[in-house]
């Protein structure tokens, strides 16, 4: 068994060397990406830093699918997907969150394993992108859903390795509500994705809400009311506003109050329904 | 008064001599002094907003690495204040205010005071907190400052009583009169605003040494002789054992007007005999800023159907949070601002401090001028719309105008309200108040008028003319951020003396050095220092030309000081320059000196109107026109500023492109103001807003550029006809946003921020009021000189 | 632990706590106090400085984790003598107020504008909006970068330790 360094910061060449220092100090240590989060949080536990590891940065983009490293940044990520129609809400949520110093620091898997981090932007939009993520634990690489990753309490050492998502000729969008017209912390987000068909019909449509509630999660119950359906911007709305109390619990925080997280969801919906309606027509 | 020299001599836009500093990051801030061997502080405070204090007990920390002393309210002896002496350096048997100093400890690394502060063993035995104002006045509150009534008195005048710590009023004419007229339309408003946070860059810092039996006090401040007067009472010791000197400070906004960190620096610098820095986090700065104070406003007015207010009668309460601070002085205001803009037939106002166990509240640009104009323009569009006559010509009939008389009955001169008014009305164009537009948006428009005023009262200054032919300006001037320091005094200085700006050397704050100030802020840095500098320079003019005129055989009055020379009066080339002059006269009398000084001039008002009050009358008053469009997004209630426009009255503009810069970024703060920095208090009495995440300041993306208009000739005893600009661009943005937003909803506006969930609730239909059932309808009840 | 930071070109030995941040050795240790401590947690943009050429956060680098990072501050991104276009331009608009920003902004809009050798007033501004001014408002300082690159007065150069 390996030695762990005496110091509080250790920075490892390999994912199995984190887990293993991770699984033994436990709560006394943190693994830490760009280091956004754990610096202003965890600043008393042992860091250990992935980013000597090689591959963890790599994002790789076929016409099949986009495969991001854990560690590529939210600049990175933004500049290998912008242009792509499909990933948008990508493009969007990588390229606009928080401040451009930020998101050249900050990580794929820091905004997707901060757990107390309530407001992530790359949550919400890889949900609607049907992504999946790859961890690594001392049982060996596993692949799951990010929905069932992000709904499976976190009980025990991993690491995200990378997040595959599969390429589609639909469109996305992503639309974050600030009270500023930058810097904040988003109050209610919404990404969209879906193939619109030559006679207006919507088809594998997937809807996440990121922000309202603690932890990003797809809005099934509208997907269901939607998908394979004729919508515009103004149905999409009433069906979101007629749901949305009934789908989601708004959190009251210091940054917002829970009623206008979810007073403000029909409108977002509507707005991510245009952005791909005139993304769909070549605009 | 004529100038002994053309005023366009001093008119230019001088560009500032530290920026390239600055820009290199060279510039020595207070946060950034340090000296081997220096100390480190960090404070104790209490998390408890009200409760007994049973035991501090300092030995766990004395004897942690790196500690070497600690103060408590054993050091400190003194209560201080304004008007009323009620505030301890320390909590001293109670704590009044989450976030109050317990105690502060100086180490060798700030790590190291940190810790052993948290060590401090501190047992305090919880009162319920009285959190808000209505609270504090309800029947049989408990008293926050129980022995109010032996605190010492530091000005005369006032009612005080119970959690009210300072009442001011002003009573002119008859309004149970007006309001009984049966030819009158009534109309009121109820008004709630929040407070504001300063945010400078640079927080509160001061690092502080005890040599040759004096304190020593280096700190960012805008006023080293209040931070000399207050450190001295506070630690019982003679004003001249302080010795206060400030560098560059990194923004000040009001928060700085005060006395804050420096006598606990200068306690531990005795102690230790060592140099000690102590400076705010960023957590504390936040969570026990002297923030704007949050308000309670309501407005009566009796109007007749032609548009005359014949009678106004307002309260507004002001929450001064623990101890009584700037708002007992401010209370003086309320009258200058809600009384102000219009011409009453009669008025009654009333402007109460208010205790509640929550962090003192303090001085920010403008003021309760900010909110008040905000109250008072909401109000005024409201009674337009009541009387059915549109508010750009109610205003034009009602703006006070020369030889009309203020709420205190002080006279007004000039006409400045109405042709700035006029000026915005042209310019500007027609004014499509509300529609909606293609976006779906809501648009709404609204032009505000303001008062406010500059803030005079005492400076000083002596200019040494050296024998080069340069000038040292002495005074206790602090350059936080405006320029005035290295732009309208040095260009003043110059034009009188006939040399280059550059030539001026403008000496940092030293209270050895320089006499008494009031301090930077107010707007009164050009007026009042400017003033004193311009009398110290007509004493060294008067010594160079009486030796000129001997060497020159001309009498003084055909004389000019003009491009380092002293000519004879419209003979360029006769003359000889100022070196050879100065050299002359230090043969014959020694170096040229000279001094002055400006307080206020002492405008009257009408006897017996107002009570409680520390200015009776404004001797300079400042007025603003705003104007501006916005667009509501009625889906998220988000309002985005389309234009905004800008005429401000400055008297003459020393250096217009200066100007410029406080117009953009003072009205940038408003916008802030107006719709995004919300401060919270929860149930602990404490701010919920602590840090830059979640107190929203204005990114570049929240502004635009702001459209100005300078308006010059207004009469002003400043020197040159001048008045500060650097305060007043915040005084109307509250008011015009909001009078704009009202418009474009449809709805009246009566609380501040317009949050985007604020907005979306009037629009809503959620918001139907405020409730301010703590104030009476009749005036008398909300007052103690007045009440039966 | 004995870790080497390179600052501004000149090697320097570090051998503190690897946790510690950046802002806090330049500042606290090493007395480079140009890069301020403003707000603590990544917002304001105050403690830009700039690693490998590419501006970030000091207030979030911890030390231990730029091992071999060419680290530029304001004081290595020009000198006295000379001062680079975006502060040269700075200096011309004269829209300095109370300074504590600057430093900062110098460290971010040098890069943009580096990259972006004619941006559009929005781009600008939306480049600015992790260096915060509390003094300006802003629309000066977006003046004062307008008038460079292939709008203006030459391009920007890169910052080079």
């Amino acid at each position: 068994m390996m030695e762990i360094p005496q110091q509080s910061l250790i920075s490892v060449t390999r994912v199995s060397q984190a887990l293993d220092i991770l699984t033994r100090l436990g709560e006394t240590a943190t693994v830490m990406a760009g280091g956004t989060w754990v610096m202003r949080e965890a600043r008393e536990r042992t860091f250990i830093s992935l980013a000597e590891i090689p591959d963890l940065t790599d994002i790789t983009l076929d016409d099949q699918v986009l495969v991001v490293g854990a560690m590529a940044t939210h600049q990175d990520i933004c500049n290998a997907v912008i242009g792509a129609p499909d990933l948008a809400a990508l493009a969007t949520a990588a390229g606009k969150s928080a401040t451009p110093a930020i998101r050249r620091m900050a990580t794929l898997g820091g905004n997707l394993c901060a757990r107390d981090f309530h407001s992530a932007d790359l949550a919400p939009a890889l949900l609607a992108l049907n992504a999946k993520v790859t961890l690594e634990t001392s049982s060996g690489r596993e692949t799951l859903s990010l929905e069932d990753h992000l709904n499976t309490p976190v009980d025990r050492p991993h690491i995200l390795h990378h997040v595959t998502v599969p390429r589609t000729s639909g469109r996305s969008a992503h639309v974050r509500l600030m009270q500023r017209q930058a810097g904040d912390y988003p109050l209610a987000v919404v990404s969209l994705s879906a193939a619109i068909h030559p006679d207006g019909t919507l088809h594998d449509l997937r809807i996440a809400v990121g922000s309202v509630e603690k932890r990003a999660r797809r809005w099934h119950a509208l997907e269901a009311l939607c998908d394979d359906q004729k919508m515009t911007s103004d149905s999409i709305r009433a069906h979101a506003a007629a749901r949305a109390s009934q789908d989601f619990v708004g959190r009251d925080a210091v940054d917002g109050q829970g009623w206008y997280r979810l007073r403000v969801l029909p409108a977002l919906v509507a707005q991510a329904f245009t952005d791909i309606s005139l993304s769909a027509q070549g605009a | 008064m004529t100038l002994p020299y053309p005023p366009n001599t001093a008119v230019m836009n001088l560009p500032r001599r530290d920026a390239k500093d600055k820009l290199l990051g060279r510039t020595r801030y207070t946060v950034d002094e340090s000296s081997h061997g220096m100390l480190h502080a960090a404070a104790r405070r209490s998390e408890t907003a009200s409760g007994r204090i049973v035991k501090i007990d300092v030995t766990p920390a004395l004897s942690m690495p790196g500690v070497k002393a600690i103060a408590t309210r054993e050091d400190a002896p003194g209560l201080h204040g304004i008007g009323i002496a009620d505030h301890p350096l320390f909590a001293k048997d109670v704590v009044r205010y989450h976030g109050e100093p317990l105690a502060v400890v100086a180490a060798t690394t700030l790590a190291q005071a940190r810790a052993a502060a948290a060590a401090i063993l501190v047992e305090i035995d919880p009162i319920a907190p009285i959190l808000t104002m209505a609270e504090a006045l309800a029947k049989d509150a408990p008293l926050i400052h129980p022995d109010w009534a032996s605190y010492e008195i530091l000005r005369e005048g006032a009612a005080r009583g119970g959690n009210i710590a300072w009442e001011a009023t002003v009573v002119r004419g008859d309004t149970d009169a007006a309001f009984a007229r049966d030819d009158v339309i009534l109309v009121e408003g109820t008004y709630r605003v929040g407070r504001q946070s300063h945010v400078p860059f640079e927080p509160r810092a001061v690092v502080a040494s005890y040599e040759d039996g004096r304190f020593h006090i280096h700190t960012s401040t805008q006023v080293p002789w209040t931070v000399r007067h207050v450190t001295a009472k506070i630690l019982g010791v003679p004003e001249t054992a302080i010795h206060v000197t400030v560098p560059a400070v990194g923004g000040g906004f009001g928060l700085k007007f005060d006395c804050s960190l420096e006598p606990f620096a200068a306690i531990l610098a005795h102690k230790t005999g060592r140099k000690v820095s102590l400076v705010n986090s960023r957590r504390e700065e936040q969570m026990t800023c002297l923030s704007r104070e949050n308000a309670d406003i309501l407005i009566r007015s009796a109007v007749t159907p032609e548009g005359d207010i014949v009678g106004r009668e307002a309260t507004v309460l002001m929450d001064c949070g623990a101890y009584g601070g700037e708002q007992v002085f401010l209370t003086t205001m309320t009258a200058h601002t809600l009384g102000g803009n219009y011409r009453l037939g009669s008025v009654k106002i009333a402007s109460q401090a208010v205790y509640t166990n929550t962090p003192p509240n303090g001085a920010f640009r403008a003021c309760n001028g900010v909110y008040n104009t905000f109250a008072l323009e909401c109000h005024t569009d409201e009674i337009c719309k009541a009387i059915g006559m549109d508010p750009l010509t109610f205003r034009r009939r009602n703006v006070v105008g020369d030889g009309d008389i203020g709420a205190t009955g002080q006279v007004f001169e000039g006409d400045v309200l109405r042709p700035m008014l006029d000026l915005a009305i042209d310019t500007y164009g027609p004014h499509e108040r509300a529609k909606k537009g293609p976006d779906g948006r809501l648009y709404g428009r609204a032009t505000t008028v303001g008062t406010w005023f500059i803030f005079v009262g005492p400076s000083s200054a002596t200019v040494n003319l050296n024998v080069d032919g340069s000038a040292t300006l002495v005074t206790s001037g602090v350059e936080i951020g405006s320029g005035t320091m290295v732009q309208s005094l040095p260009q003043i200085v110059a034009a009188n003396l006939g040399i280059h700006p550059d030539a001026v050397i403008v000496k940092t704050a030293d209270t050895d050095a320089s006499g008494r100030d009031l301090g930077v802020g107010g707007g009164r840095t050009t007026v009042s220092i400017g003033a004193a500098s311009q009398e110290a320079c007509a004493e060294v003019r008067s010594k160079l030309l009486a030796v000129a005129s001997q060497m020159l055989q001309t009498p003084q009055d055909d004389l000019v000081l003009a491009q380092g020379r002293v000519e004879i009066r419209d003979r360029p080339g006769s003359g000889t320059t100022i070196q050879t002059v100065i050299a002359q006269a230090e043969l014959e009398h020694g170096p040229i000196s000279g001094s002055g000084a400006f307080t206020a001039p002492g405008i009257p008002a009408m006897p017996g109107c107002a009570a409680g009050h520390f200015i009776d009358a404004i001797d300079i008053p400042v007025f603003a026109v705003h104007d501006c469009d916005v667009a509501v997004d009625p889906d998220t209630g988000k309002v985005e500023i389309l234009a905004y426009r800008v005429i401000q009255d400055v008297g003459r503009a020393l250096n217009p492109r200066a100007i410029h810069g406080q117009i953009q970024g003072g009205v940038t703060q408003g916008i802030g103001y107006a719709l995004h920095e919300e401060i919270t208090i929860n149930a602990e009495g404490a701010f919920d807003q602590t840090c830059f995440s979640s107190y929203r300041i204005p990114t570049a993306l929240d502004t635009l550029p702001i459209d100005y208009h300078l308006y010059e000739g207004a009469p002003s005893c400043g020197p040159l006809g001048t008045k500060g600009a650097g305060e007043v661009p915040i005084l109307n943005v509250g008011a015009t946003i909001a009078c704009a937003v009202a418009n474009a909803i449809g709805t009246p506006v009566n609380a501040l921020p317009l949050t985007a969930p604020r907005v979306l609730g009037l629009i809503d239909g959620l918001s139907l009021g405020v409730d301010l059932s703590h104030l009476s309808r009749h005036w008398h009840e909300n007052t103690i000189a007045f009440s039966k | 632990m004995v870790l080497t930071l390179m600052i501004n070109g000149d090697p320097v030995p570090y051998h503190g706590d690897p946790r510690r941040s950046l802002l806090e050795v330049l500042r606290d240790d090493l007395h480079l106090t140009g890069t301020k401590d403003v707000c603590g947690e990544g917002f304001c943009g105050a403690c830009t400085v700039q690693i490998d050429g590419v501006p970030k956060v000091a207030c979030l680098l911890p030390v231990g984790s730029l091992a071999g990072a060419e680290i530029t501050t304001i004081e290595g991104v020009s000198n006295i003598e000379t001062l680079n276009a975006v502060q040269k331009a700075f200096l011309e608009y004269d829209v300095v107020q109370c300074g504590m920003c600057f430093p900062g902004m110098v460290l971010s809009m040098t890069h943009f504008m580096a990259e972006n050798p004619s941006p559009t007033r929005a781009e600008l501004k939306s480049a600015m909006t992790g260096n915060i001014c509390r003094c300006t408002g802003y629309e000066r300082i977006i003046d004062a970068l307008l008038s460079l690159g292939s709008n203006g007065l030459g391009p920007v150069e890169e910052v080079r330790p």
